[in-house]
């Protein structure tokens, strides 16, 4: 597939209102047109099978549904499955950031977080998805 | 030649605006005394307040704002875990956090 930034979607899970205003900002300076956001877990499986993101931006820490649990859901579902999730989580204990790693995800990246060293990690693996 | 950095200059007065909702919730919470003596919802308000500042603080250029959060997270995590009483001597340390927070938004 041809590298094409634009036409690559993301679906942003956050619960702060500011965060997700950043995280907004930071998929438009990349060039990412399509980005969904939701604020509740228990929303994000629904809405990565019908939407099929080429990225998950997944909390932890969400009121309704734990974020491990939602990563886990994604992982045994077998249309969800190979949606990468990168984990951007305030957790920021060794034990935390293994769990989300076993349980699937990509990369995981501690709040509070540099905005262009998050911007250059999306794009890289976006990036990354266009030459393989 | 450095690369230029990010002008958020436009999200920031709506970060702002956030974070001064976020205390004005943090104060309402510590102002029901009782309901963190007691694990209550203002208990849970506070820990889920100071957990997003810190997130957000330095995220958005906010260095003081994340450190005194992340003082104030981890008192609620030890009332949480009950290795600190909820005694006075807490209650005018969180005090003196959200009166600090507030002071970094102060116009």
């Amino acid at each position: 597939m041809a590298f094409d930034i634009p036409s690559r979607s993301i679906l942003v899970c956050e619960d702060d209102p500011a965060m997700l205003r950043i995280f907004q900002f930071l998929l438009l300076q990349q060039g990412i047109r399509k980005v969904m956001t939701t604020s509740r877990g228990e929303t994000v499986p629904e809405m990565a099978q019908k939407d099929r993101p080429d990225l998950i931006l997944l909390d932890l820490m969400l009121p309704g549904r734990d974020g491990i649990d939602v990563l886990r859901e994604l992982k045994s579902t077998e249309s969800t499955r190979a949606i990468p999730v990168m984990v951007v989580s305030g957790k920021e204990s060794q034990e935390q950031v293994q769990q989300a790693m076993m349980a699937g995800a990509i990369d995981y990246i501690i709040k509070p977080f540099e905005p262009m060293e998050l911007g250059a990690r999306i794009r890289g693996f976006l990036e990354s998805l266009g030459v393989q | 030649m450095t690369e230029p950095a990010f002008d958020m200059s436009e999200i920031i007065a709506l970060y702002k605006e956030d974070a001064r909702r976020a205390i004005a919730e943090m104060q309402a919470s510590i102002n029901n005394w009782t309901e963190i003596v007691n694990a209550g919802q203002a208990r849970q308000n506070l820990r889920k307040l100071s957990h997003q500042l810190r997130g957000s603080g330095r995220t958005y250029g906010f260095h003081a704002v994340s450190r005194i959060s992340k003082a104030m997270e981890n008192i609620m995590m030890k009332l949480e875990k009950n290795t600190l009483p909820a005694g006075e001597r807490v209650r005018g340390s969180i005090q003196k956090k959200i009166d600090r927070l507030a002071q970094a938004f102060k116009d």
